[in-house]
């Protein structure tokens, strides 16, 4: 709960709370790589708990574990397929959604490449869903638009 | 009642709905083949490719790709410059540098007895292929760092009194297959007549280094929409702008499956020297209406889809520059000055920038070129 001050200055740890209530330390160089955390902080003051609404214990950790091998230059092409290896497309998601909020540029842009390569072969359904747009063509507009564009449904399974 | 459940359903939508700036950066990343697919998600998305935030974002993701994959820090890959100066007199100068500040001429072979020379396709495996434009029986290969040069021995093509024998080579390029040099040409046999031309003949024929011999064909390929039209080699394929019965086409030639693949033009009645082809981002691309003051360029999203063609940028009537050489180099458009000067136009950011060197007349080419120090001899067998 009490922040702990280290004894080395260049890593002054930041307490990060979560939506759900729980609390995290990170380092105060990785927290700068989150610009939502680094104004709250510039805002309120290293000292205090940093209270992040949006975020959850779930993502967060993952978050900090990413940004915790970014500051010491470890980031590889390996550690990030191993990160994302076993999430599914919904868990990546709230990751995605969750970097966007801490306007942490550098896993926004890992996640939304890994997001493209998992969307590029999946159906117009899938997406739909995936993103939560709602379908405003009527049955003939979308089969018309379907005929079109059928060079690009080749090998795509239409089923989710 | 009615209000109420549309309420709900707005509701239940947003629950998992995302704004449109946290889902262009996925969207962007996507293949083209892809997103004309995801068009049809909602009306909003058909339009992906007109928003010019999402194009923004697009283009910028081409841009960073194409530098992963080649190397924009590769030392060994120069451009080539080659202009005619007066007087059947060529100039080859070697550029390199951030904005090719740094010029190297270099020497054309002693051998080389061609009057009006043009390079076919690049050099982007370190071979030239030199010839002569008014006569393409005058070709030869040239690796300028080993100093080789290969005279190409003539084809199938026969000489007769009574019909002209035309010969365009299309295409020239390396197998990484076969490990081998190609070139591709066309030869016909021609009537000129008052009122229309008689073809008595015609084959394709497919040149091996390896082999040194030529091997006939009867593929039936688009021919060069115009002699001086550009044509770009790209990943073991030559592509060339073809025209079949006043419709113009893309044709892009499989050198390893010696296989080729047509894709429609974009836009209609595409004359003579209006369209360039060059290879943008990694990406077979093209400059539209070059020989007007604004132009378009635009690139194939999927090859053999008229639909795939994506216009990335509209560049506007620019003060000072007379027309473009038709040639993109590292997102970079070449240029000629009004006053006589060659410069560059960075497609991203605008910057124009010159490159100390006065544009030829007429006849002014760029090729990659990227250092090889293998000999020919190796690839002979």
């Amino acid at each position: 709960m009490a922040q702990e001050a280290s004894s080395s200055t260049s890593s002054k740890t930041i307490s990060l709370k979560t939506g759900d209530g729980e609390i995290f330390e990170i380092e105060a160089s990785a927290a700068k790589q989150m610009k939502t955390v680094q104004r709250l902080i510039d805002d309120l003051g290293d000292d205090i708990t940093i209270p992040l609404h949006n975020v959850f214990s779930k993502e967060l950790p993952k978050i900090i574990e990413y940004y915790k091998k970014d500051i010491t230059g470890e980031i590889t092409k390996d550690f990030e397929a191993e990160f994302v290896k076993d999430l599914n497309d919904d868990e990546v998601k709230v990751l995605f959604l969750a970097a966007n909020y801490l306007d942490a540029n550098k896993l926004f842009e890992f996640l939304s490449q890994n997001i493209a390569d998992r969307l590029e072969s999946k159906s117009v359904e899938y997406v739909r869903k995936y993103f939560g747009v709602e379908n405003d063509f009527t049955p003939e507009e979308e089969s018309k638009l379907r005929e079109e564009r059928a060079w690009s449904f080749r090998g795509i399974k239409e089923d989710e | 009642m009615a209000s109420t459940s549309r309420n709900e359903k707005k509701v239940s939508g947003a629950n998992n709905y995302i704004p449109e700036s946290i889902v262009f950066p996925i969207l962007s990343k996507l293949p083209v083949k892809s997103l004309k697919r995801f068009s049809c998600v909602s009306k909003s998305w058909t339009h992906l490719f007109e928003n010019p935030v999402f194009i923004n974002m697009f283009r910028k993701n081409l841009v960073s790709k194409s530098h992963s994959l080649y190397n924009d820090d590769d030392d060994d890959v120069y451009f080539v410059l080659h202009q005619y100066v007066h007087s059947f007199r060529w100039d080859f100068y070697v550029l390199c540098g951030e904005k090719f500040e740094y010029k190297l001429k270099m020497d054309l072979p002693s051998s080389f007895h061609i009057r009006v020379i043009r390079i076919l396709g690049s050099a982007m495996n370190g071979v030239f292929c030199i010839y002569d434009c008014d006569n393409h029986t005058m070709a030869a290969l040239w690796n300028p760092a080993t100093e080789e040069v290969k005279v190409i021995p003539p084809g199938s093509a026969e000489f007769q009194g009574q019909f002209t024998t035309e010969i365009v080579l299309h295409g020239f390029g390396y197998d990484h297959v076969t490990d081998d040099y190609k070139l591709i040409q066309h030869v016909s046999y021609i009537t000129f007549n008052e009122s229309s031309d008689d073809i008595h003949g015609l084959f394709w024929e497919i040149y091996s280094l390896k082999s040194n011999s030529w091997k006939k064909f009867n593929f039936d390929i688009p021919v060069r929409g115009w002699i001086t039209g550009s044509d770009v080699y790209l990943n073991g394929e030559c592509h060339w702008w073809g025209k079949v019965n006043n419709e113009s086409y893309l044709v892009s030639f499989n050198l390893c499956k010696e296989a080729f693949l047509i894709t429609p033009s974009p836009i209609e009645n595409v004359q003579d020297g209006d369209v360039d082809l060059v290879v943008l981002y990694g990406h077979v691309a093209m400059i539209s209406n070059r020989n007007k003051t604004s132009f378009q360029i635009s690139i194939l999203g999927e090859f053999g889809v008229k639909e795939s063609w994506i216009k990335l940028f509209d560049v506007e009537p620019l003060s000072g520059i007379e027309q473009p050489i038709g040639t993109v180099m590292k997102g970079k458009i070449f240029f000629r000055k009004k006053d006589g000067e060659l410069a560059y136009i960075d497609l991203i950011t605008g910057l124009i920038q010159e490159i100390g060197i006065e544009g030829g007349k007429s006849w002014c080419q760029m090729v990659i070129y990227k250092k090889n120090l293998r000999r020919f001899g190796a690839i002979n067998m």
